[in-house]
């Protein structure tokens, strides 16, 4: 992109000195104040500097040289040096908040995407409910989300942070900003142009060892520092045109066609009918009972009748009788809270559902959620389920924002 | 020198007064009494002599930290492959650091911490107030000592006793929350609960040795100056020390309250700055920078402070414009206090953004007054190039690129970008490093005679000064630039394209340790063989240079000092072609008459 200003007030290649190519549309106002401010630096450091040594060299202490009465004191003189700097500043404070409200208020139009932050990762979730699905491996083998933006539509960034304060930093874009535990704030900007593709020798786009393509991010980086992995803690924006980015937004939505009965199950449950608000599978009391350990428990009903699930087929009926007429049998100490699903869920959801329920004994998701400290001491290769080993596979589609953990140090 | 050895009348008749007659360094008997003596001595030269000692200590430690962020930053991923590259300094850095991705940044962020708590708590804060401050002030003014020399003597003993915490949470394992123990990281990270207690504990009770030294400098400067001296006979030096000291007992208490509710938080889980227990983290970043912005004003005012005397005494001029330096010193003690909002430009609302924003650019005037003023001092002088002569040069040269690299700070939309990248790591090292520590390096040169007596080898300092000077810019303009084009500080690992600015960087490190190193060996050489140093070796006219010996007397001076002339009045009292060190002093005048 081409900064007129910006080449008017220094040459492109002082520029180029200074800063990354930009993208977004409040960038070249921060270019431009920022060579604004460096030109000022540039001429009162060269006419201090000259100033100085000029004088070290003209009145340099020589033997015999008789030293030179002058005054010690001009008001008029003292005034000017006070008030010119001043003077000077002013346009550059209204220049600078000027373009500080550009970066705060975000059209009503804009995309609204909720990233959280969490030691030491990025997670995003799309207004439709989509998460990014693709990793790209970093400099010290840590997983990358890759974050879609559309070219030419204003985003605004929602944040929040699971634990301590972290900020999140595109520098193509020249902004950031915290990312606080106890509440929410916002950014936005707008991209100029979709990222380029990274091309071979033969001009043929590459692909990573993963068959991924690849693209020429922007970077994202954690600006507020949050202990061990901080540098580590980095984000890619990917620009895409806006109709590529609506497509690529809806597909994310949908779940992973490579995916075990037990993703997708995880994926209805956490995404798509939102089971999660109610049934928890890390043994959180919730609305509804936790799908933790189910399989194989005995349930006592509010009409004093029991079941265990400990067959396939009463288990099945049961679960399609709660889908569809939840009313029909309350376990004891619930209310009954919960909606019929007749007409919204197919059946090979509930299918789906039900292995994920039986699945949810072992919680293979909550085991991946898990800090890096646990997930490091389980064996890399036997404990995790094939979707959620990022080198052979872009993450489970169900997987919640939290990406599963690579094991440190690549499993060396 | 007649006035420094003709006081007879004072009788060396009597044994007693003979002890109070020789030089404060003289030993008092055996080896174990002079080591009693000066632990136990109220004198504030002893007391400056040995903070400087611990604060140069001190600063070594700081600078080994800093030399090992460094290395590690040679590579981008050096801990990570330490053991795969083989190459020299990933073996090393595996020594020191550790194994392992997550080790070794853990152990990167500790070193990373350790060299921030050290050179701003332990280094920086007291260093010029401390050691030159406690030796100079007293003689500045014409006094015997400070105003509470008992205080003094306690105020050495809390920054002991202070230093203790800080090297014993370094001993357990050290704390990995940055120096400005943000919360709510630093009230939850890890196991270290322990260590960051001791940590904070070490912040908290170093405040009060400062708070003491501030309030000893301001009752001092207030009720014990010598007859004759206005406060605007007072040398500049005593106007830099005095308003650092406002600050220091203003702005200290500030920060003890709020380390103090960190150790509450950490120890009885009372909710104040942790939101899981209904804490607000960012109030605790307003009560910190509430008291951290001024203190970056109490570590550049006595750099500034040197500065003065440095540009005065070897280009034997008045400083330009007295009374402009000497207001803006308090100008800048006033506005420092309402400017620390801008450390949050990333993490308050609009309004406030605004209003710090231009606040801030007004805190800059008082500043660049100074520099112009102190330029405009070298028009027409004689201008000598020695050490502290080229240090105080230095200074300008440095601490005009870390104010002008300010601007791009105060500007709201450019500090959205570069806020927490190394621009901002760049552009505090040249006001803290290039502005505070290189004044000092120069003073203590500039003071050397007249703290022990001896002089330094003129050359090795100018050659130890070069390597400085040189690796400082080395070390830090790279980091302008890398931290312009996104390099976020507090990283131990980065992405590849940043790596040719680090390496430069390191490289400049290097060159940096070599300088310091010089200066180390030319100040040992002139310890043990050092030319005796007369007592105004460079044509001072402040009372330190013409009314007190090289070393001092115990008790400073023979008579109290009577002031006939202004501090830089060189035109007045000096003939145009004296050499230093051949001055002949006038004499003194009856009390209370002035020259002028």
């Amino acid at each position: 992109m081409t900064h007129s200003l910006t080449f008017t007030l220094g040459q492109q290649w002082l520029h180029d000195m200074w800063f990354t190519k930009a993208n977004s549309t409040q960038a070249a106002q921060t270019d431009d104040l920022f060579m604004f401010i460096l030109w000022i630096c540039i001429f009162s450091f060269v006419l201090l500097m000259g100033a100085m040594f000029y004088f070290v060299a003209r009145y340099r202490r020589r033997p015999g040289v008789p030293t030179i009465r002058s005054a010690s004191h001009n008001t008029p003189l003292e005034l000017a040096w006070s008030v010119g700097p001043l003077l000077i500043l002013v346009p550059v404070f209204f220049w600078g908040f000027h373009g500080y409200i550009g970066k705060q208020a975000a059209p009503a139009n804009a995309e609204l995407i909720r990233i959280t932050g969490e030691k030491w990762q990025w997670s995003a979730v799309y207004s439709n409910g989509a998460s990014p699905r693709e990793y790209v491996r970093g400099t010290t083998d840590s997983e990358i989300p890759v974050l879609i933006v559309p070219a030419g539509r204003p985003v605004k960034l929602m944040l929040t942070s699971k634990d301590v304060i972290h900020a999140f930093f595109i520098p193509d874009f020249r902004t950031k900003i915290d990312v606080d535990p106890n509440r929410y704030t916002s950014m936005w900007f707008q991209p100029l142009k979709a990222s380029p593709p990274v091309l071979g020798p033969d001009g043929k786009q590459l692909k990573d060892d993963r068959g991924n393509w690849l693209f020429h991010d922007h970077h994202v980086f954690c600006a507020e520092y949050c202990g061990d992995n901080h540098s580590e803690m980095a984000a890619y924006i990917r620009v895409l045109e806006a109709s590529e980015f609506d497509k690529m937004k809806e597909m994310l939505a949908l779940p992973d066609p490579n995916s075990t009965p037990e993703q997708l199950g995880e994926f209805y449950w956490g995404k798509k009918f939102g089971c999660r608000s109610c049934h928890s599978i890390d043994g959180t009391k919730g609305t509804g009972p936790t799908w933790k350990d189910l399989w194989g428990r005995t349930e006592t009903f509010s009409d004093g009748s029991t079941l265990t699930f400990d067959d396939d087929v009463a288990f099945a009926n049961y679960v399609r009788e709660s889908v569809l007429t939840p009313q029909a049998k309350i376990v004891n100490g619930f209310g009954p809270q919960m909606n019929s699903y007749q007409g919204q869920i197919k059946e090979a959801e509930i299918q789906a559902i039900l292995a994920f329920m039986k699945s949810a004994k072992v919680a293979p998701a909550m085991a991946a959620k898990n800090p890096p400290a646990s997930a490091g001491a389980a064996p890399p290769a036997g404990g995790a389920k094939p979707g959620e080993k990022p080198a052979e596979k872009p993450a489970a589609p169900g997987t919640p924002p939290n990406r599963p953990v690579p094991p440190p140090g690549g499993g060396k | 020198m007649a006035s420094f050895t003709g006081s007879r009348e004072h009788g060396l008749t009597h044994a007693h007064d003979e002890h109070h007659d020789v030089s404060y360094l003289h030993p008092k008997g055996s080896i174990l009494a002079t080591i009693w003596d000066w632990m136990t001595t109220i004198d504030h030269k002893k007391i400056g002599v040995m903070y400087l000692v611990a604060i140069l200590f001190m600063f070594f430690l700081g600078g080994v930290a800093a030399l090992i962020v460094r290395l590690e930053l040679l590579s981008p991923t050096a801990v990570t492959h330490a053991g795969t590259q083989a190459t020299l300094h990933g073996q090393i850095l595996q020594g020191i650091l550790g194994e392992g991705l997550n080790k070794g940044n853990e152990a990167y962020n500790r070193v990373m911490t350790l060299h921030g708590i050290i050179m701003v708590f332990l280094v920086i804060v007291p260093s010029v107030p401390a050691s030159l401050g406690n030796f100079l002030l007293p003689l500045m003014v014409g006094a015997k000592d400070v105003a509470f020399p008992r205080l003094n003597l306690l105020s050495w003993y809390i920054y002991l006793f202070g230093s203790f915490f800080a090297i014993a949470s370094l001993i357990m394992g050290g704390v990995d929350t940055g120096w400005t123990f943000y919360t709510p990281y630093s009230t939850t990270t890890g196991n270290e609960h322990g260590r960051v207690v001791w940590m904070v504990t070490a912040a908290f009770v170093l405040g009060f040795s400062s708070i003491f030294t501030g309030l000893n400098f301001v009752v001092t400067v207030h009720k014990l100056r010598a007859p004759g001296m206005g406060w605007f006979d007072m040398p500049l030096f005593v106007w830099g020390i005095y308003g650092a000291a406002i600050i220091q007992v203003l702005a200290t208490p500030v920060i003890g309250i709020t380390l103090l509710l960190l150790i509450f938080e950490r120890l009885f889980n009372q909710g104040i700055f942790d939101p899981r227990i209904g804490g607000d983290p960012v109030l605790f970043q307003h009560f910190f920078w509430f008291y951290s912005h001024p203190v970056v004003y109490v570590m550049i005012l006595p750099g500034m402070a040197i500065i003065n005397e440095l540009i005065a005494v070897h280009s034997r001029k008045k400083i330009f414009g007295y009374r402009a330096v000497a207001f803006s010193t308090l100008a800048i003690a006033g506005i420092s206090f309402i400017v620390w909002g801008h450390h949050l430009f990333t993490a308050e609302g609009e309004v406030a953004a605004a209003v710090f924003s231009a606040l801030t650019f007004l805190v800059a005037i008082p500043s660049a007054v100074k520099v112009i003023n102190w330029i405009a001092t070298l028009y027409k002088g004689s201008i000598s190039l020695n050490t502290p002569m080229l240090y105080a040069l230095a200074f300008l040269f440095l601490f005009s690129i870390g104010g002008l690299t300010g601007i791009f700070l105060g500007a709201l939309s450019v500090d959205l970008h570069l806020h927490d990248t190394y621009f901002i790591v760049a552009h505090f090292h040249y006001v803290m490093m290039g502005g505070t520590i290189i004044a000092f390096i120069g003073g203590i040169h500039h003071w050397w005679p007249k703290m022990f007596g001896k002089m330094y080898n003129e050359w090795a300092g100018r050659i130890g000064w070069f390597f400085v000077f040189v690796g400082f810019n080395t070390t830090f303009i790279p980091q302008f630039l890398m931290g312009a084009r996104g390099m976020p500080r507090r990283y131990a690992t980065y992405v590849p394209e940043f790596q040719i600015y680090h390496v430069i960087s390191t490289v400049g490190s290097w060159m940096l340790a070599i300088g310091f190193l010089i200066h180390l060996i030319t100040f040992m050489h002139s310890l043990v063989a050092g030319k005796r140093a007369p007592a105004n070796p460079w044509g001072g006219l402040t009372l330190e240079w013409t009314d007190a010996a090289s070393p001092p007397i115990e008790h400073n001076f023979h008579h109290e000092p009577v002031v006939t002339h202004g501090p830089y009045d060189y035109d007045d009292v000096l003939p145009p072609q004296t050499a230093p060190g051949e001055y002949i002093l006038p004499v003194p005048l009856p009390a209370g008459a002035k020259a002028h």
